[in-house]
């Protein structure tokens, strides 16, 4: 996927490559997404989604490649600042509480000295969550994607990585994060979004990058789908 | 707007300490002192004959400073380990990790911000119990042992490279295996290397005392501990097990750090 407009790159790689060991690898990857644009990665189970995204946040160092955030190499913490991810499988620790998850994240960000910032019950209220005392452990798995949701969106100026966002939502969680995403949108926020559901994708997403194997199949602007039929197809065919 | 790396630090320490002071396991660390009572009042009190002669205080204070000290190294060595059970848990480099990660922390001080909300937890512990052993001493024997406070150097060494090598560890291996492997080597470096300077045992040289004379040597620390405190425990070469476990706090705590930050999560 290349820039397609004068926009400058939000996330950028070149021959990016991960390899496992044993044959097994991802890539090489060279991407560049566009700042403001929203993509979906998607692809099936073990193609390399959440380890591409890893690697763009630094989190596991790439064999061979590059990867650059906002024009700084990934590698550095600088180049994470005003990015959100929230990750495939949401596990916190269980005896804390929403408050000291949100806390922590609002004084890592230095969002706890900033008077514009809505305090901590509006802002849980956001994601239909209540501050109360109640303890993780007592969390409902989609109350913990929501409260995931949350910490992922509290400083996400810049961009915003969602691997599996719709996971153990309720129709209404999703209704939330659709419009909680559309306003991001509208606010000039790159999303990544990495997921399985098609319909979810043809709804949100400017553009699709569909990997398999480790390596980009395709990648197509949405608009080129007249229907959610034909993207199925584009999809189906790309994984043969 | 970004916070500064000292704020970023103490923000990633202050979260981790939090669930080290809730729940079950401070209740249960402040309890299982009573442990440390029952030598002092069993002991230090009244008249204790042994083959019908009275057995004199100091014999006693001797007799209670190695049960009372043993008693505890063991409950902070115990508390220490659960602690580190509970921040490397099955969240440990999951959701909230590796979002704290994802944002403009440093490896190295998120490494250091989990060790430190373990130490402190464990130290603040066992100074706590050596405060308790003195006071306690004092109250029902009326022995000022002020000596005991200097335990609380090689006892913080001790958990230092303890929680270093536990780390070091958990960087390739799982809470279980490390459980596993502790248990096994626990007699090794603990009771194996006491009973070195106590009992003769192993002094005599070989292959199996020179690689347990290289592991690192908590039971020979305990043995200089006991010797700072009373003259009946002093051996001299117990000053080795100092220098051999600040090496291994040193190597296993830069190593660690080394392997954290080249670390796939």
């Amino acid at each position: 996927m290349t820039v397609t407009d004068d926009r400058p790159a939000a996330l950028a790689c070149e021959g990016l490559e991960l390899d496992y060991g044993g044959g097994s690898r991802i890539g090489p990857l060279s991407i560049t997404i566009p700042a403001g644009a929203c993509v979906a990665l998607v692809g099936e189970n073990g193609a390399g989604k959440s380890s591409f995204i890893h690697m763009l946040l630094g989190l596991r160092p790439p064999t061979r490649g590059k990867a650059f955030l906002f024009g700084e190499a990934a590698a550095s913490p600088r180049s994470r600042r005003g990015i959100g991810y929230l990750q495939e499988s949401v596990d916190f620790p269980e005896r804390a509480r929403a408050r000291d998850i949100i806390t922590l994240h609002k004084r890592l960000t230095g969002l706890d000295r900033d008077a514009s910032v809505p305090d901590l019950e509006a802002y849980l209220d956001g994601f239909g969550l209540e501050l109360t005392g109640k303890p993780i452990r007592a969390y409902s798995k989609g109350m913990k994607q929501r409260l995931a949701l949350a910490v992922a969106m509290l400083d996400c100026g810049r961009l915003l990585i969602l691997d599996e966002p719709n996971s153990g939502l309720d129709p209404v969680g999703i209704a939330m994060l659709r419009s909680k995403l559309d306003g991001l949108k509208a606010q000039g926020t790159t999303l990544l979004i990495s997921t399985h559901r098609l319909a979810e994708v043809m709804q949100l997403a400017d553009q699709v990058l569909v990997l398999h194997k480790g390596k980009v199949a395709g990648e197509s602007p949405m608009s080129d789908f007249q229907d959610f039929g034909a993207f199925e197809k584009y999809f189906l065919e790309r994984l043969q | 707007m970004s916070a500064g790396p000292s704020m970023r630090l103490r923000a990633v320490l202050f979260f981790e300490l939090a669930p080290a002071l809730k729940g079950p396991l401070p209740w249960a660390a402040l309890g299982s002192l009573a442990l440390l009572l029952l030598p002092i009042r069993y002991v230090m009190v009244g008249d204790i004959h042994v083959n019908g002669e009275l057995v004199g205080q100091a014999a006693r204070l001797n007799y209670v400073l190695a049960i009372g000290y043993s008693t505890i190294v063991f409950l902070t060595t115990l508390f220490t380990l659960c602690f580190c059970l509970d921040r490397t848990g099955p969240h440990y480099l999951r959701n909230n990790d590796l979002l704290v990660l994802s944002r403009d922390v440093g490896r190295p001080a998120f490494y250091l911000a989990k060790m430190a909300s373990v130490l402190i937890p464990s130290l603040a512990y066992g100074i706590f119990a050596i405060c308790l052993f003195w006071g306690e001493l004092y109250r029902i024997a009326g022995i000022d042992l002020h000596r005991v406070f200097v335990l609380i150097l090689p006892l913080g060494l001790s958990m230092f490279c303890m929680v270093s090598l536990y780390f070091l560890m958990r960087n390739f291996l799982g809470n279980f295996m490390i459980f596993f492997l502790w248990l096994l080597l626990l007699p090794m470096i603990y009771v194996v290397n006491l009973w070195r300077y106590y009992a003769g045992f192993m002094s005599e040289g070989g292959l199996f005392p020179r690689v347990v004379g290289m592991l690192p040597q908590f039971g020979g620390i305990h043995a200089w501990s006991l010797g700072t405190v009373s003259d009946f425990f002093l051996r001299a070469e117990s000053w080795h097990a100092l220098a051999n476990t600040s090496l291994w706090a040193v190597l296993s705590l830069g190593l660690g750090l080394y392997l954290f930050t080249k670390k796939r999560l």
